[in-house]
């Protein structure tokens, strides 16, 4: 009884510390001592829309540089909205949505929380292109050689949905257009407010915000079964 | 108390103390609590699993399979690792599809109770392991099935409503000890008592946390407090299921008032609500409306079912038999209403043998009373 009291009640204390937020207990005990307990098996954040909900709609779009095969011509396609076609294929009409639900969403979150973390020459160099099958490094050592660099966490996180979103870019894009060669993508972020509650049924919004980076070379996989993003890039625009 | 208890109140203070001691071992060890409500709880979390393969089934490879190496970055400061590693974006269309219906399966295996306790084992590794690598697709209810599956793990939740219960009772009646039935003498019951009871406890602590974090850290929130919150998720593209739907909801400012405010009071008034046996049932239906609307209206259909199967606990067993007895009676009455429209229309010819030991046999099998009344009402107006 006294073995399983002790379980207990360090279960019991070790969650509510951990979930309390900023609390006087919860700066006394340290969340980095509750870190090997909780850490991942019991990890959680339960303040679910709050102290606010969220109020913006967040998208991740991309657009290619595509080679005509046989004149070499380049040109640019429109941007894909990537959020938008996994709005109206996993999370409309669905009575229980996919994960598609939280995909890009979540992408989208990450990339704009990750950029909002950038200093000012930082964001700078985001915009610019980074070129060559070994970019994703020359980006991240250019991120931290920036005069007002900040600690590494700051900018790896950035390098890191970069690279993920144009990866899954590349894949899309590969989708779209097999007939012609890939040579750039180029990755954007857009995010606009929803209607103020006074204005609730209406379209009017305010302004939308971009992240957009500059150009890179996409990130072919190899191996890759075609089929899978055919099946997906179904109704996008070509 | 005594003159003497009077002038020193430390014994009875003492004799106070051992006395609720003694009272909570006995509920923690003596017999295990909820069973019913756990074996609720047990087919909820195996449908979860099920409907979780079904509705992604389209995306798998896109989110976890041989198409998602784009999720790999996203994993530079993953927590998790060894040993939930059995997906891998590196895996053939073929072979992640196989291992993918494996996790349908073992859900499908806890639903029905097949091997509960090792079937909840193999869907927790088997989540932990596909959801965690793709961190963009991962929120709040991974959080939730996770912890109450792992919880959930230690209580006894195959005895009701089981293909375990019903193999037991096949072998206690045929006297014939199979399984683990050897090593079960061997240890005390009040050792499984106690880990299921304590578990109970985590897992209704689990909840009182969740709700009251989610309650209480609303209020510092002016959207909140305005009682406007609502709108703004029912309005954007990420919660916009059924848009008709939403903004029939939102449209109506009293209404959206009345939804904002009334989210954060149960929240925060559940666990207290759970107290008293009238504010019990105004909670638990009060709580799952609040989630069977963000299921319907916000697509978070698959949170709320996790959610809603913990809450199960709170029902008593004695609600679960009652229930039980009602679905029968309705059964058996539906049953022979049907018979005696067969046997009008002639397509079944009326059994003299049946017809004579019908009325001994509904007897038996519902509650004195009403129900056998209402049967033969049911035929003789036919």
């Amino acid at each position: 009884m006294a073995i399983l009291g002790i379980v207990l009640g360090w279960h019991l204390f070790a969650t509510f510390v951990w979930d309390s937020g900023n609390v006087p207990v919860q700066n006394a005990v340290g969340t980095e001592k509750l870190r090997p307990y909780m850490v991942p098996m019991f990890n959680q954040a339960w303040s679910v829309f709050a102290p606010n909900p969220e109020f913006a709609d967040a998208r991740v779009l991309f657009r290619a540089k595509l080679k005509d095969k046989s004149d070499g011509k380049e040109t640019v396609t429109d941007f894909v909205n990537i959020s938008q076609h996994d709005i109206d294929n996993a999370v409309r009409y669905h009575p229980i949505p996919s994960k598609m639900i939280i995909n890009s969403f979540g992408l989208a979150a990450f990339y704009a929380n990750d950029f909002a973390t950038l200093s000012a020459e930082q964001k700078k160099i985001f915009g610019k292109d980074f070129l060559g099958p070994s970019w994703p490094e020359n980006l991240k050592t250019t991120l931290a050689q920036a005069p007002d660099a900040k600690p590494a966490g700051a900018y790896t996180g950035m390098s890191a949905d970069d690279r993920s979103l144009v990866m899954l870019s590349t894949n899309i894009a590969q989708a779209l257009w097999p007939e012609k060669e890939l040579v750039g993508i180029q990755t954007q972020h857009f995010q606009q407010n929803v209607p103020n509650f006074e204005d609730r049924g209406t379209d009017k919004r305010s302004a939308p915000s971009t992240i957009t980076s500059g150009w890179r070379s996409p990130l072919a996989v190899s191996g890759i079964d075609p089929s899978v993003y055919q099946d997906y890039a179904k109704g996008l625009p070509r | 108390m005594t003159e003497q208890e009077t002038l020193n109140p430390v014994p009875f203070v003492l004799g106070k103390i051992k006395e609720l001691y003694l009272r909570l071992e006995r509920w923690t060890l003596d017999a295990k609590h909820a069973s019913y409500g756990v074996s609720v709880a047990r087919i909820l979390y195996g449908l979860f699993a099920v409907l979780f393969v079904l509705t992604n089934f389209q995306y798998r490879n896109i989110m976890w399979g041989s198409g998602a190496q784009w999720t790999d970055p996203l994993r530079w400061n993953s927590t998790w690792g060894f040993p939930f590693v059995f997906y891998s974006t590196a895996d053939s269309t073929l072979i992640f599809t196989l291992k993918y219906l494996l996790l349908g399966l073992a859900g499908l295996s806890l639903m029905v109770g097949f091997f509960s306790r090792t079937s909840a084992i193999v869907v927790l590794y088997l989540t932990i392991s596909l959801v965690n690598l793709n961190p963009a697709a991962t929120d709040a209810q991974d959080n939730i099935y996770r912890i109450m599956l792992l919880l959930f793990c230690f209580t006894d939740w195959s005895r009701h409503f089981s293909v375990d219960a019903w193999r037991r009772n096949r072998r206690a009646l045929s006297q014939k000890p199979g399984g683990w039935a050897y090593l079960r003498d061997f240890v005390p019951a009040w050792i499984p008592n106690g880990i299921h009871n304590i578990a109970l406890i985590a897992i209704a602590y689990q909840l009182f946390m969740v709700y009251v974090i989610a309650g209480v850290s609303k209020i510092a929130g002016d959207m909140w407090r305005s009682g406007t919150a609502i709108y703004f998720p029912l309005a954007s593209d990420r919660f916009n299921v059924w848009p008709f739907l939403n903004q029939l909801l939102y449209s109506n400012g009293f209404m959206v008032g009345l939804v904002t405010f009334f989210s954060v009071g149960i929240q925060i008034a559940f666990p207290l609500m759970l107290l008293q046996r009238w504010t019990r049932i105004i909670g638990l239906l009060g709580i799952s409306a609040m989630h069977i609307m963000i299921g319907v209206v916000m697509g978070l259909g698959l949170f709320s079912l996790a959610m809603i199967a913990a809450d199960v606990i709170f029902i008593r067993n004695d609600t679960y038999q009652w229930m039980g007895r009602k679905l029968r009676a309705i059964g058996e009455r539906l049953r022979i209403r049907y018979r005696t429209k067969q046997i009008k229309m002639g397509r079944l010819e009326a059994d003299p043998v049946e017809s004579a030991a019908a009325p001994a046999a509904k007897a038996a099998s519902v509650k004195p009373g009403q129900p056998e009344k209402a049967l033969h009402n049911s035929i003789k107006k036919r």
